[in-house]
């Protein structure tokens, strides 16, 4: 009987790939609203649009935001177009998946923060995946 | 060597692919693309009425999936999971290098787009990122129908 395990988390290889490509944020990309850091360092922040992803355990298909916070507005788009430029060369690969297709949703947009001393840029990425070895 | 002796049907015009004889003053057919005119009709009055027809059904989700307020709304007593609504003729848009209709589904809460996104003090909700979701995301390959 063949066993096929789960697929593997494609916000940890969207980190991955994000880091590797985009040296600037390296060590600051994360999945959680509550740390982002108060002194307006960058911080990309990676969330799964619920409902927005399916797949079956071999391949799937993902709604993601990629969203930057930095200290003022200019910093935080220039970043999230730098990581929209290295996202949108697919194919990625990491040790688990490849990322065959990339395509942008929302480009880089404003969104609400509550703290007026750091601006948030947020752009959507649809992304088609597959374990890798498939 | 011997050569192989193909048997068959040698009325086809290829035995292999059982392509039968072009009959005696048949012209082949070919199909060419006019992108013009399909582009004409993607950016059309009919095609905008499909896509305001799923933009009412995508405000109709979202309003579902919508937080419901402790507090009542605002100080018209509005509450935010009411004031989704769809603009119609709102102009074209490039998909993939080609123009097509644009129908906006929106809500003008100022609750609208930190209860949408998340803050730290919001929760994420995605209500409209999921009913759109739902209906396609612009890929060419994706949606109920197949195509967006």
């Amino acid at each position: 009987m063949t066993t096929i395990q789960p697929f593997p988390s494609i916000e940890k290889a969207l980190k991955t790939v994000i880091e590797m490509s985009y040296p600037e944020a390296n060590g600051h990309v994360g999945g959680d609203l509550q740390t982002v850091p108060a002194d307006g360092s960058i911080y990309v922040w990676l969330g799964l649009v619920p409902g927005g992803g399916v797949n079956d355990q071999t391949s799937g298909q993902w709604t993601i935001d990629v969203d930057v916070f930095a200290r003022d507005y200019n910093s935080a788009m220039m970043h999230a177009s730098g990581i929209e430029a290295k996202l949108l060369a697919s194919p990625h690969r990491t040790d688990e998946i490849i990322i065959d297709s990339v395509f942008q949703n929302q480009s880089p947009t404003e969104r609400p923060w509550d703290d007026d001393s750091v601006y948030r840029v947020g752009a959507t990425y649809v992304l088609t995946a597959r374990r890798r070895g498939v | 060597m011997a050569r192989p002796v193909i048997s068959g049907n040698f009325d086809l015009e290829s035995p292999l692919t059982r392509v039968p004889p072009k009959r005696r003053g048949a012209k082949r057919v070919w199909y060419v693309p006019n992108h013009k005119s399909f582009g004409a009709f993607m950016r059309s009055e009919q095609m905008r009425s499909v896509t305001y027809e799923i933009s009412l059904d995508i405000a109709s989700l979202a309003k579902e999936l919508s937080p419901v307020s402790q507090r009542g709304g605002n100080q018209d007593g509005q509450r935010m999971r009411d004031q989704f609504r769809v603009v119609r003729n709102v102009g074209n848009m490039r998909v993939g290098g080609n123009w097509r209709v644009m129908v906006w589904v929106v809500n003008d809460a100022r609750s609208a787009a930190p209860n949408e996104f998340g803050t730290s003090k919001n929760k994420r909700h995605r209500m409209l990122g999921r009913a759109g979701a739902t209906f396609g995301d612009f890929k060419p390959d994706s949606g109920p129908g197949g195509t967006t």
